[in-house]
């Protein structure tokens, strides 16, 4: 019910949802834009550190995000 | 080929080679007289210096000659080797060959996991294993929760004692042990009820194993969030983590076979135990005492949410794992 795969499978959802988050249309209209002037202060709170940890999913999770869907798909497909 | 039948009867005199690892005794040479007069050797003995798969286990069975009850087909081998400068050669070869693949091997998984720090985990003593036991099902008999501090020889502190020396230390012992005998129960469970498939104990590993991965996960970014760094440790928290398969294991022993209040009140009653014996052993690292507090930015409350937090999702997580279910359909 709650096995390791499901668990990859939720992973991969959630890491997609993160990464397609568009950067000036949406997360700049909330103020969760990572070059915005109240970052430079204060490295340390919560809201920082969660907007650097979104913005660092982006950046480095696309390229390995593309093989991984293209992986799930196919084997989705393939394999049912 | 010629020359090994040419050895049958001359090396009764002399010793056998243990591969130069161990001395020889008074048995081993009259076993080894009894070697002489066995089948014919096997033509694919003869190692080859150059030969990467030459065989390991030579130098540490062969020459002991077949014991009663034993059989080995490299005890035929030892008529040749002493002999022979070119097998001598070879073992020695197939050894440091051998050692250079450890040290290989060892190197490259040091890189991801650490050995040492993982041996201090599984450094444990039956009466470290029987109090962290009984604080778990009984949390409110404990004295103190307090961990010692590790000092090296300046009085610098470079870490925490060993589970063996201090027994509010975390281990992996039982966590490993708990997921082990979890799938065993859940296995048992599902064998009394007479739907057992193979298969099962597969699922109810992949289940487990997943609930453990997603806490751990989840604990590990609010960590980060919260600006907790070290006094929580990644396989501490694994640890932590892994600890609800003790209770979990006696609730869901529970579960078939006792009236609902019953297997509820116990989950309840332990649900609590468990979430009682996290907020005090995680209070230590995540909430530090005022006195220490440094220039970084603490957000003492939050964190104190966060540990009740953890240890209210303590109840979900025993509940998803008493959740066991069989591949079986029912006839």
């Amino acid at each position: 019910m709650f096995g390791f795969g499901t668990l990859l499978y939720v992973t991969l959802l959630l890491l997609n949802a993160v990464a397609i988050l568009n950067e000036e249309r949406f997360l700049a209209r909330i103020g969760w834009a990572r070059n915005s002037a109240e970052l430079y202060g204060d490295t340390e709170s919560v809201k920082a550190k969660l907007i650097n940890l979104i913005s660092a999913v982006r950046t480095l999770m696309r390229i390995p995000l593309i093989a991984a869907n293209v992986v799930v798909i196919v084997y989705a497909l393939v394999l049912g | 080929m010629s020359h090994f039948q040419g050895q049958m009867g001359g090396h009764q005199q002399n010793p056998p080679m243990r591969g130069a690892f161990s001395p020889i005794s008074a048995e081993q040479q009259q076993q080894f007289a009894y070697n002489q007069y066995a089948s014919p050797q096997p033509q694919h003995a003869y190692p080859q210096p150059q030969a990467q798969q030459a065989y390991p286990q030579q130098p540490f069975v062969a020459q002991q000659g077949p014991l009663p009850g034993q059989s080995t087909p490299y005890g035929l081998f030892a008529q040749n080797l002493q002999s022979n400068p070119a097998a001598q050669m070879g073992m020695q070869f197939a050894g440091n060959a051998m050692n250079a693949m450890q040290e290989n091997v060892q190197q490259n998984v040091e890189r991801y996991v650490s050995m040492r720090q993982l041996k201090h985990y599984f450094d444990v003593s039956n009466i470290y294993v029987l109090s962290k036991l009984r604080a778990l099902v009984f949390p409110w008999m404990q004295k103190s929760w307090h961990r010692y501090a590790e000092r090296d020889q300046t009085g610098q502190v470079v870490g925490f004692k060993s589970p063996r020396e201090d027994a509010n230390s975390p281990d992996l012992y039982i966590p490993v042990m708990g997921l082990v005998s979890y799938v065993i129960v859940i296995g048992l469970i599902i064998g009394r009820l007479g739907v057992f498939r193979p298969e099962d104990l597969g699922y109810t590993a992949s289940s487990a194993l997943g609930v453990i991965v997603f806490e751990v996960l989840l604990i590990k970014m609010f960590c980060y969030l919260l600006n907790v760094g070290s006094e929580l440790q990644f396989l501490d928290i694994v640890a932590f983590s892994g600890y609800k398969f003790v209770t979990t294991i006696l609730v869901v022993l529970l579960k078939p076979w006792a009236p609902w209040w019953m297997t509820w009140s116990a989950f309840l009653y332990f649900g609590f135990a468990l979430a009682f014996f996290m907020i005090r052993s995680l209070r230590h690292a995540l909430i530090p005492e005022s006195s220490s507090v440094t220039g970084v930015n603490v957000h003492r409350k939050r964190r104190i949410h966060f540990l009740f937090v953890i240890a209210m999702t303590q109840f979900l997580y025993i509940w998803i794992l008493m959740q066991y279910k069989s591949s079986a359909v029912k006839p």
